[in-house]
């Protein structure tokens, strides 16, 4: 009865209610505009609701992600320029459909399928996770370090860039993550004697930086990149039996996207992809070529993306592991509130995991209502100059710097993170490991130096990573996951294949 | 020459790490050989991190090598490594003056309060980027400054300097 309450709140609150619905549609522009990231949005509003109520400051970014994953595919479909990563799939169907007039109807079939993977990714969520925090709950420190070193790795190794690259950028960011006061043993650590170093680098600042700032300077290159337009024709709405016919293949897709985005640092990016091969291997017979405007072609990966989000929030309120950068930003939120995400958090705020499903499936609610009703503005909203686009939000960064503690110094870090930032987007290196390691670097280094203290000795520290049935698990999967980025594996890959 | 070029980025990280390291071994009262004590840690990391410098110093001279032999079959062959090739130095120039500007922005943020200098940035910047008409760049400029205005101080409760 009280999950159900809880589940309800949303829904019965006006304020949630509200606040849902605008970050949904915020959310859906967000991501319909190409150049702002979803990552970006969530970025900006953890700044700003930095003085709010935990409650509202989730439910507001909960919309944006829900809804800047689907606007994606506004502009994926309409200028052939994907507004988020996860809507790259998208393009390869949805452009062909518009230049063939069917971009209404390629925009109503995405958001109807959108809304049903989202579903699906919602209720896996609501059955998977408590079942994974009863397990999670008999965690040791040294299963807590095991588990975050092991999301730093995935994160690390399975975005763009090189796997070195990635691990150094965790590595890098556990450092900054560990500068100031010691919380064991009381001493500073890299603070180079400077008083100001001593409260440890905000982690808010150096988001905004990373994702906020450096994006504006690496957009400029793109400054007058264009997408191709084309012009709507009147309603059309897709008849029921579509709705039928593609039903099937949306779930499946929506199954998978779940379990990608559960996994921790593939998102829905992946999601989005896989769906669309599965897609395209099953399909017996498209209305059109895939590639040309087939409609399964934009409903896999819209589903997929879509169910990747309630897939990603598993790892993150179970064990306290992102399954991608929005997630890391939302562990940041978490902290913030003074919540340690985290086998705990189900057990101590389990009230907090309800409101955030039923937030989930408002959201879904909200994205199905504005994806049907708020069609013809896009095209004019996905083609907003950047020219007019990165001052405004080079204004608002500024501003969510400065909001944290009124201060001016953390607005010059804010720079400097976003200056890091950009050369590390220039040179190939992934900057979400390098946040996730400065929010997980504490907890890490506590945890590590508590089980060791634990053990006592050496001998008895090494072998408990074997002795019990949670941690020798966690440690293969760690190995597994060092060794699937060796050439000897991807040799052992092909033979098997032969 | 180009070889020393195309693996910068790894000397630059085998720099940082060893200078992690460094600093991980002066750190006082703490004992590096302690697993336990606040220095061990960071170091492991730093050793970590020197280990994934090195790594890419070695892949980049491959991946470089691999690359001037494909290129000199197929030229317009593209991916991701060449995404640093694309930056010009005309990119380049734009980006460290618009930095500039938004530093003068911070700079001025406190001095004139936030409606003239949010204002003047607008204003500048799209000047600057081109392609937006004045009429466009005073009208949006002048809406922007007043939206977030209200909403971040009736929304988000902030306090403007």
């Amino acid at each position: 009865m009280d999950i159900l309450q809880q589940f309800l709140t949303p829904f019965i609150n006006a304020e949630l209610l509200l606040l849902v619905a605008v970050g949904t549609l915020a959310g859906i522009f967000v991501g319909a505009i190409p150049g702002l990231s979803v990552t970006m949005a969530v970025a900006l509003l953890l700044s700003l609701t930095y003085s709010w109520d935990m409650l509202p400051a989730l439910a507001l970014m909960l919309g944006i992600y829900y809804g800047g994953v689907f606007g994606g595919s506004r502009a994926a479909i309409l200028v052939n320029m994907p507004g988020s990563p996860s809507s790259v799939a998208t393009s390869f169907d949805g452009f062909p459909l518009s230049q063939q007039g069917e971009a209404r109807m390629a925009l109503t079939l995405t958001t109807i399928f959108s809304f049903i993977g989202g579903l699906v990714g919602v209720a896996v969520l609501a059955t998977a996770a408590p079942l994974v925090s009863t397990i999670a709950i008999q965690f040791g420190q040294r299963d807590y370090f095991l588990l975050a070193m092991l999301g730093l790795l995935l994160i690390g190794s399975l975005s763009q860039g090189s796997m070195a690259k990635g691990v150094f950028a965790a590595g890098a960011g556990i450092i900054l993550g560990l500068v100031g006061m010691d919380s064991i043993g009381g001493g500073s650590r890299f603070t180079f004697g400077s008083l100001q170093l001593m409260n440890g680098i905000d982690f808010v600042v150096a988001i905004l930086g990373l994702f906020g700032m450096s994006e504006i300077l690496y957009q400029l290159k793109t400054l007058n990149e264009k997408g191709q337009t084309v012009t709507l024709k009147k309603m059309v709405f897709p008849p029921l039996r579509f709705l039928f016919k593609f039903l099937p293949l949306s779930m499946r897709v929506s199954i998978m996207g779940v379990l990608i985005g559960a996994l921790p640092g593939a998102g829905g990016e992946i999601a989005a992809l896989l769906a669309y091969d599965h897609a395209k291997r099953t399909t017996k017979n498209p209305n059109r070529p895939f590639g040309k405007g087939a409609y399964e072609g934009v409903i896999a990966p819209e589903a997929g993306n879509n169910s990747a989000i309630g897939g990603a929030l598993i790892p993150l309120l179970t064990l306290g592991i992102p399954g991608d950068a929005v997630t890391a930003i939302f562990i940041g939120a978490l902290f913030i509130h003074g919540l340690q995400p985290g086998p705990m958090l189900m057990e101590q705020s389990g009230d907090l995991f309800w409101v955030m499903v039923g937030s989930s499936v408002l959201a879904n609610i909200f994205l199905l209502i504005f994806g049907l009703l708020v069609v013809g503005i896009f095209i004019r909203v996905v083609t907003i100059p950047k020219q007019i686009l990165l001052p405004i939000i080079a204004v608002i960064t500024v501003i969510g710097a400065y909001a944290l503690n009124n201060s001016m110094t953390d607005v010059y870090w804010m720079l400097g993170f976003g200056i890091v930032g950009f050369f590390m987007k220039v040179h190939n290196f992934s900057v979400a490991p390098l946040v996730l390691g400065l929010i997980l670097g504490p907890l890490i280094d506590t945890s590590f130096r508590r089980a060791y203290m634990a053990a006592q000795e050496p001998s008895t520290f090494l072998l408990g990573f074997v002795n019990s049935p949670i941690s020798i698990l966690l440690t293969l999967a760690f190995i597994f996951t060092i060794f699937s980025q060796t050439k000897m594996y991807s040799r052992m890959k092909e033979k098997m294949k032969k | 020459m180009y070889s020393f070029k195309s693996s910068l980025p790894g000397i630059l990280m085998v720099i940082v790490s060893l200078l992690v390291l460094s600093q991980a071994v002066v750190m006082e009262n703490q004992s590096i050989i302690d697993p336990a004590s606040g220095s061990f840690f960071p170091a492991l990391i730093a050793l970590i991190m020197l280990g994934a410098g090195i790594v890419t110093i070695f892949q980049d001279r491959s991946s470089t090598q691999k690359k001037a032999a494909e290129t000199a079959e197929q030229e317009n062959e593209s991916n991701e490594a060449d995404a640093l090739e694309t930056f010009t130095k005309k990119d380049y120039k734009l980006i460290l003056i618009y930095f500039c500007l938004v530093i003068g922005f911070v700079i001025l943020l406190p001095i004139l309060t936030f409606f003239p200098a949010a204002f003047l940035f607008l204003l500048t910047s799209m000047f600057y980027l081109k392609g937006v008409s004045w009429l466009l760049n005073v009208t949006v400029s002048l809406a922007t400054i007043v939206v977030i205005y209200f909403l971040f101080s009736q929304l988000f409760n902030i306090v403007f300097p």
